[in-house]
């Protein structure tokens, strides 16, 4: 490279940063762009356990309290809140609870000499899945209850040996994957945007009459958005550290990959800047991107248990890659079958082919 | 008359120069696309876990505990094999657990002690409780077969009473399994498999003692992805009307044709009305051939009677967008950032409005948020007209939305001829 290169990189670097500078609305859009999918995964994640249901609890006996407090205890399966029939009522039919959970007067008594007795669960059906949900909990929760009895006439219990010691928040494993999104959602929108920009305001004729390659100077914008794209990342992992309260097990490692992301999608937007070389459709095309990526990335559960397929089609991705070594950096989890040096070693794969294919592009599209 | 031949002339105008721009085009598409494609990845998400299942004793009980396992396919992806099979696709995250019947099970059964053992892959809670309610329901059969559910019909008075009054069947896909399992069609199933003989109890045994009454509030089951799939509906007409009038009217600044629009000899009231007329035929089509790919492939059926208050809501809905977009495009400068922030507007506006969750599980100040959200009565309007035989809850939702479009198109139209003045 020689010195008027050098010189033109350093220019691209400070003409992007001047311009981000100038552009606070745009930068600001962005940053909401990336912290609006932690909200879409955060409100997605409270659909997951605790179905709100209302407890109209008819018995004061011991028992009942021993089957309420085994109901809250069963796998997440409920948010019980006591009320009465027609709030409860009312509360259903507005969409405020899935269920109306009753216990009769005679539970307790029932249970004590033995006699069956019926509770009675009104359910808002409005989709099979959380039905589902609430048809396997309640249950499971009178399982636990008979066995915590030690009812006579029960053959079988479970005993279960977990393979992780804690078990992790549905919301805290899917915000620590949103992370990944975050850091393609910026670094891609800037640095796509910085490239196109070039060729829609024509500006790319103009640097074919500079005395050194457009390459350079491009370059070098590409170069300043990696860097702001790696300091505005700093804001959506400070929500996630003081926010949601997910402190990374090992926080270097938890940075460098971010960091590592940032500078691969960085990359990518370059490509896509290069190929579309206009600037509206940009965000929409890098947001209509992450949200098929999020989830053949095996950020709501380990890929693989959505079947072979659609973890085939993951390895297509980085993104699959990069959720598996933030993960293991955020909560010690292993979410991949490959270890997470594979994993490193494939992003940086990942991370030089895409410099090459930024690099080859933008060399073809510049004079 | 010349204000009726200019309204024609704007939205067809703006309709063009909407048609002949990709990457509007593109902005206005792309998210909704991307979330319905990210809805029908995560519906194959959810639902069944890939379980090793492992039965290492061949005795009438053991046998008894692996066809209740084998018949709750709605839980699990059964995979048969051995222990040392297990324990590697465990490890390769085949399967998300092992459930291992040991081989002392009957033993034990005898004595009221069998054991089965879930090792579990415990990532993240989500399927992991799946899990351990499915596995725990199933050992709760093994003793009380009628453990689960029993939908009893005419439940707490509903707004889908009458249609339940007229007889429509309800699925209750719980207790049609629970009585597959206890029943005596068993037997012929037990000769399929060639088994010696199964360890049976009668249906109505229950140890426990609790049965489970379950009523449901509605008539009809929708699976997860037409229910999460179906307000992409919504994004899509919010984000076309939003972006498409939103982008012109940006345009107009930039171009320079707000100067020219204010000089013409009609009202500037006629041609904001034309502008959005652009934005709600945009909408209008896109959403006829999706709509129209919807009715071909099954996913959008209403019942016929419903396609009037369909149209009507989908109209509304693109009139919103269109002032809302109205209003942006004034706003905010640049066509990259009014591109943006109108899918940001729309995204927000969908999420809050339930389109991506479900409004009973979110804390209470954000229920009370989405209840100001106009989306949420698009949505719900939506769900009720596709997947319901009664339209209860129709005329609010479409209440409210008329008038959230009266004022957005207001407030739009005052903006755009504020700034066409400027």
């Amino acid at each position: 490279m020689r010195r008027s290169d050098l010189q033109a990189v350093v220019g691209g670097f400070q003409a992007e940063i001047l311009q981000l500078r100038r552009s606070p609305l745009f930068v600001f859009l962005t940053i909401v762009q990336a912290i609006t999918f932690l909200l879409l995964v955060s409100l997605f994640g409270l659909t997951g356990s605790s179905a709100p249901v209302a407890l109209i609890c008819k018995d004061t006996g011991p028992y009942a309290r021993t089957f309420i407090s085994t109901l809250e205890s069963t796998h997440h399966s409920f948010d019980l809140k006591e009320m009465d029939l027609a709030s409860a009522t009312a509360a259903l039919h507005r969409g405020d609870l899935v269920g109306i959970l009753t216990i009769p007067e005679d539970f307790s008594q029932s249970v004590l000499f033995g006699k069956d007795v019926t509770i009675r669960i009104d359910i808002d059906n409005v989709n099979t899945d959380m039905t589902d949900d609430v048809q396997r909990g309640l249950p499971s929760a009178i399982v636990r209850f008979g066995q915590q009895l030690h009812l006579p006439d029960l053959h079988v219990r479970v005993v279960e040996q977990d393979l992780i010691p804690h078990d992790t928040g549905y919301i805290a494993y899917l915000v620590v994957s949103g992370l990944v999104l975050n850091a393609f959602v910026i670094a891609g929108i800037l640095s796509a945007t910085a490239i196109a920009r070039e060729f829609e305001s024509g500006t790319i004729k103009l640097l074919s009459l500079a005395p050194t390659s457009a390459f350079f100077p491009l370059a070098g914008r590409a170069a300043a958005t990696t860097v702001f794209a790696g300091g505005a990342l700093l804001l959506p992992l400070a929500i996630v550290v003081f926010g949601y309260r997910i402190v990374p097990v090992h926080p270097m490692a938890a940075v460098g990959a971010l960091m590592l992301c940032t500078a691969l999608f960085s990359c990518l937007g370059i490509v896509l800047g290069a190929l579309l070389k206009r600037t509206v459709p940009v965000a929409s095309l890098i947001v209509g991107m992450s949200l098929p990526l999020y989830l053949c990335s095996g950020a709501l559960e380990p890929e693989r248990y959505d079947g072979e397929k659609l973890w085939i089609l993951g390895h297509l991705s980085p993104v699959y890659h990069a959720v598996g070594v933030v993960q293991m950096a955020f909560h010690g989890l292993k979410v991949t079958p490959e270890s997470t040096s594979v994993n490193i070693l494939a992003l940086a794969c990942w991370l030089v082919a895409m410099l090459a294919l930024a690099a080859w592009l933008l060399r073809r599209r510049t004079p | 008359m010349s204000n009726l031949r200019a309204i024609g002339a704007l939205a067809r105008l703006d309709l063009r120069l909407w048609l002949k721009s990709p990457a509007a085009i593109a902005s206005a598409l792309l998210p909704p696309l991307g979330m319905a494609l990210l809805l029908a990845v995560l519906a194959l998400s959810v639902g069944e876990q890939p379980v090793a299942l492992v039965v290492e004793a061949h005795g009438p009980y053991a046998l008894r505990m692996e066809k209740l396992l084998r018949a709750d396919d709605e839980a699990y992806l059964l995979k048969i094999t051995d222990a040392p099979t297990a324990e590697r696709l465990l490890r390769t995250q085949e399967v998300a657990a092992i459930i291992t019947i040991p081989a002392d099970f009957d033993r034990k059964a005898v004595n009221h002690d069998a054991i089965l053992h879930l090792k579990l892959n415990n990532i993240d809670i989500d399927f992991a409780d799946d899990i351990r309610r499915s596995v725990e329901r199933s050992a709760g059969q093994f003793d009380a077969p009628s453990l689960g559910h029993h939908e009893a019909p005419g439940a707490i008075p509903d707004k889908e009473g009458a249609a339940r009054a007229e007889g429509e069947k309800h699925e209750g896909a719980g207790e049609a399994k629970a009585g597959k399992e206890a029943g005596p069609e068993d037997h012929e199933e037990d000769e399929n498999n060639n088994a010696p003989y199964v360890f049976d109890v009668a249906p109505d045994v229950n140890p426990y003692h609790i049965v489970v009454e379950e009523h449901d509030l509605r008539v009809t089951h929708v699976d997860f992805l037409h229910y999460q799939l179906i307000p992409v509906l919504v994004l899509l007409v919010l984000n076309i009307g939003m972006t498409g009038t939103a982008l012109l009217c940006a345009g107009d600044g930039e171009r320079g044709t707000a100067r020219l629009l204010v000089l013409a000899p009609v009202s500037a009231w006629a041609l904001v009305v034309g502008r959005m007329l652009g934005g709600l035929i945009a909408s209008v089509v896109v959403l006829i051939p999706t709509v129209g790919l919807g009715v071909a492939a099954g996913i959008i059926a209403p019942p016929a009677n419903h396609w009037a208050p369909l149209l009507a809501l989908f109209l509304v809905i693109a009139l919103c967008a269109a002032g809302l977009g109205a209003a942006l495009g004034t706003i905010l400068r640049g066509s990259r950032n009014v591109a943006m922030a109108s899918s940001i507007l729309a995204t927000y506006l969908f999420l809050m409005g339930g389109g991506f969750t479900t409004i009973a599980f979110l804390p209470p100040w954000l229920r009370h948020i989405s209840a100001l959200d106009p989306m949420r009565y698009a949505i719900d309007g939506l769900r009720e007209a596709l997947f319901y035989p009664t339209l209860t809850g129709f005329p609010t939702d479409l209440a409210v939305l008329t008038g959230t479009a009266i004022v957005t198109v207001l407030l739009g139209a005052a903006m755009v001829i504020r700034s066409w003045r400027r």
